[in-house]
């Protein structure tokens, strides 16, 4: 499965999320790597398989966050 | 032929009496000369798996020993033994790695950003362009958008 998105793309946390990922929370993405162990499948509450984003915060701080938790965000 | 073959030796080499000779009479190589060509083959043997498991380039896997990663504008990262880095292939989007307790790694936090896309809320001029992160330093002003070069 290839990656949904690339660097510099602006997402959005989907409402949904594990509330430790910021749900609703605004970012974008600076880099990804691909979930190849069970560890990082239970860390993260996803698959093997699916890809891990480090996102940006508008302050600056970042987080590592599933594809599965994350939208693209759409400037209105 | 044994005679035969030990008389030859004798002509050539003249110490026939460490060589070894087989039921067909051929005479090989002395202990010491097998233990030397033995120790030979080991020693390039084991040059060939350090070459090859010796890496210096950190976008390959984790690095040997440090090496120190410069862009063409002479921003450089330094990357510790046993980390590594993933990035966009423009070098525009690099970010270290470390080994943690999962084979995937895990983000040291030392990042070259090319810019981010205007947010909702708001927006530091300094995030939207090519940036740096590195964790503890920050802008005078506690930012952590560091300047590139």
């Amino acid at each position: 499965m290839k990656n949904k998105f690339t660097w510099g793309d602006p997402i959005i946390i989907v409402k949904n999320a594990p509330e430790k990922f910021n749900p609703g929370e605004f970012g974008s993405v600076c880099g990804f790597y691909k979930v190849v162990s069970e560890i990082a499948a239970k860390e993260f509450e996803c698959s093997i398989g699916d890809w891990i984003y480090t996102v940006e915060f508008q302050e600056g701080n970042d987080m590592q966050i599933p594809e599965i938790y994350l939208e693209k965000f759409e400037f209105l | 032929m044994f005679c035969g073959a030990a008389a030859g030796a004798v002509a050539y080499g003249g110490y026939t009496l460490a060589k070894t000779i087989n039921d067909q009479g051929y005479i090989g190589p002395t202990d010491e000369e097998r233990y030397a060509q033995y120790s030979k083959d080991f020693d390039t043997a084991v040059e060939e798996e350090r070459k090859k498991k010796y890496n210096t380039n950190p976008f390959e896997g984790p690095v040997s020993g440090e090496v120190v990663v410069v862009d063409e504008a002479g921003n450089a990262i330094s990357v510790p033994s046993g980390n590594w880095l993933t990035g966009s292939q423009d070098g525009k989007w690099i970010q270290e790695m470390q080994p943690g307790n999962k084979p995937e790694g895990h983000a040291t936090g030392t990042r070259k950003d090319g810019g981010h896309p205007q947010g909702p809320k708001h927006s530091d001029p300094r995030a939207l362009e090519p940036h740096a992160h590195i964790p503890g330093v920050f802008n005078p002003d506690g930012t952590p958008w560091l300047p590139l070069k």
